[in-house]
């Protein structure tokens, strides 16, 4: 069986977040990520779940470079996350790309949708002729379900499932290998959810995405995920498809989950 | 086009309401306009011929309702001072009001967002601590007391700025550009005084409202899609920064207005702010009560002006619009 390549990996990361008012209250560094070790494989889908202040954003945020780390280290596509942000920011910016849990909130509100999908195409090294660059928008829009109509909106004249929508076309145009969701669907209705999976898993196949998908929700991992993490107050337990089940009902880390996080 | 409509009747009840309201309060200050026009030995009968003649002896809502009649018919009396029509001195002094607060209003929009926009782009910095230091001691500043610092200064000590007048004297022996530049010069000071305050507290808005903005998810997600720290804050931060900067231009206006009082004072600038002062101390009611109502009409348009500019900026307003 071919082994498949690893496109992330975290070897013992710790992220500690000193409170500001620190002096004053005397109160205790954070410590939002304890010992995190996991990795992610091309074309897999790696669920992260866990209840509020776990540390699944911060997790998230040190994938995407916007923090780094205390200890331990993060490799993405074999090198060092550190030297490829100092070296070649712009090439791992291009592999690299996350979806927001408030879609919304995500998308710049004075901006129209072409605008939105027009900017990550300024990024790119090559010059596009302002033809081919409407071709392109035009055609992630077409994938990710929406008509061509939509590139004259505002963000507010969408719906959450629309603009999540167009969050994963942005994130999708420069053709990256890894995507970062960070609870895309937590602010959509049961069908919308639905929607936005479909489409995610849809797309994962289609061009091979790794996908680190952020969740409360047990339906969606089951319906997902390759690989299982659980994190619980900052630790990272691993845990097997086939062991999920057994998982949820052991004392082990899920019973630490709140209820209300972990909805079913 | 509802919402602007809405705006617009309550900006006209606004300037009938603060008619009304400095056409009472002047009534009930002691004195009156026959008494301060003559002198201490002049007869009860000599005051109440002039008061007759005014129409002071009429009841006061009969007054009021002459006046108003009177405004809407373009008839806006004579200044019982200097016995010259009260419009013939409104068209004298507006402009110069309105080009002393139109240039404070130009420096502080464009200095203040300036400085709140590179304060936030090198946060922590020497350089933004020190602003962030001087903006919070002008804003304690009283504002006359900046032009009376300024006119001992540039003037007094220094001999560059001129510390009254709008023009020199010899303004027109000069060349077309000698004109500018002598406007200018005299500008300067008044400006300078206004301005300084006005530029702090935009600075100070334009910082705060960045700040918050660079938190929001949007910019979180610009970031970790690898746009640069510069187009992110001038691209998608100020942008949406200018919406702020809108609605406090538009709220900042009265007090403008109300600093130009004081500025145009000190300075001798021949405005509406001095005529209001030196009309008051002659109970020189018809002056009075007419540059309150142009003053009135000015910030209900200024605050006007700052809702149709929110709804150009914000899509979202312009939709809702």
């Amino acid at each position: 069986m071919k082994k498949r390549k690893e496109v992330v990996r975290f070897t013992n990361v710790t992220k500690i977040f000193l409170p500001k008012s620190l002096a004053i209250l005397r109160a205790k560094p954070i410590t939002a990520l304890d010992r995190v070790t996991l990795s992610l494989y091309e074309n897999q889908v790696y669920a992260l779940v866990g209840s509020s202040g776990s540390g699944k954003s911060t997790l998230c945020r040190l994938l995407l470079g916007l923090i780094g780390p205390d200890g331990g280290g993060i490799e993405v596509f074999g090198q060092s996350l550190a030297e490829v942000l100092k070296q070649n920011e712009r090439w791992y910016r291009k592999q690299c790309q996350a979806i927001f849990q408030d879609p919304t909130a995500s998308l710049s509100p004075r901006m129209k949708v072409r605008e939105l999908l027009e900017e990550p195409l300024m990024l790119t090294e090559e010059k596009l002729e302002l033809r081919e660059k409407e071709e392109i928008i035009v055609a992630f829009l077409q994938r990710v379900g929406l008509p061509e109509n939509f590139l004259d909106r505002y963000p507010h004249q969408l719906s959450g499932g629309e603009a999540q929508r167009v969050c994963i076309a942005r994130a999708l145009i420069r053709l990256p290998k890894l995507l970062i969701c960070d609870e895309p669907t937590s602010k959509l209705d049961s069908t919308r959810e639905q929607e936005i999976v479909d489409l995610i898993l849809e797309l994962k196949n289609s061009i091979g995405l790794t996908v680190l998908f952020i969740t409360h929700k047990i339906s969606l991992v089951r319906q997902m995920a390759d690989a299982i993490g659980i994190l619980s107050k900052g630790k990272l337990i691993t845990v097997a498809m086939k062991d999920l089940e057994s998982s949820l009902s052991s004392d082990h880390a899920f019973s630490n989950l709140s209820g209300q996080a972990v909805a079913c | 086009m509802n919402y602007f409509i809405k705006k617009l009747l309550s900006g006209i009840l606004l300037v009938i309401g603060v008619s009304v309201v400095t056409f009472y309060i002047l009534r009930l200050g002691p004195g009156n306009p026959a008494a301060a026009a003559f002198d201490p030995n002049s007869t009860r009968h000599d005051v109440s011929q002039v008061n007759h003649l005014y129409g002071l002896d009429k009841p006061l809502l009969a007054q009021f309702g002459e006046w108003m009649k009177n405004i809407f018919r373009g008839h806006w009396g004579y200044s019982y001072a200097s016995h010259r029509k009260v419009a013939e001195i409104i068209r004298e002094t507006l402009p110069n009001t309105l080009i002393l607060t139109a240039s404070v209003l130009f420096v502080q929009v464009v200095f203040g967002t300036w400085l709140g926009l590179v304060q936030v782009s090198k946060t922590n910095s020497l350089f933004d601590k020190s602003i962030n230091w001087l903006t919070l001691a002008l804003y304690g500043l009283p504002v006359f007391w900046l032009a009376l610092v300024f006119i001992l200064i540039f003037s007094h000590k220094l001999g560059w700025l001129p510390s009254s007048q709008i023009v020199s004297f010899y303004y027109k022996d000069l060349s077309w550009l000698g004109r500018i530049m002598d406007r200018l010069r005299h500008l300067a000071l008044p400006l300078l005084s206004m301005s300084l305050v006005s530029i702090a507290v935009m600075a100070r808005y334009v910082k705060a409202s960045l700040k918050e903005i660079m938190q929001q998810d949007f910019i979180v997600a610009a970031r970790a899609r690898g746009l640069s720290e510069r187009r992110i804050l001038y691209k998608h931060a100020l942008r949406n920064v200018l919406i702020p900067v809108a609605t406090l231009t538009g709220q900042y206006f009265p007090a403008l207005v109300g600093s130009s009082v004081v500025i145009e004072l000190v300075y001798s600038w021949p405005g509406m702010g001095r005529l209001i002062v030196l009309s008051t101390f002659a109970r020189d009611y018809p002056v009075i009560i007419a540059c309150t109502f142009v003053m009135s009409v000015f910030v209900v348009m200024g605050n006007l002006f700052a809702d149709f500019l929110v709804a150009c900026i914000d899509p979202r307003i312009r939709l809702e619009a």
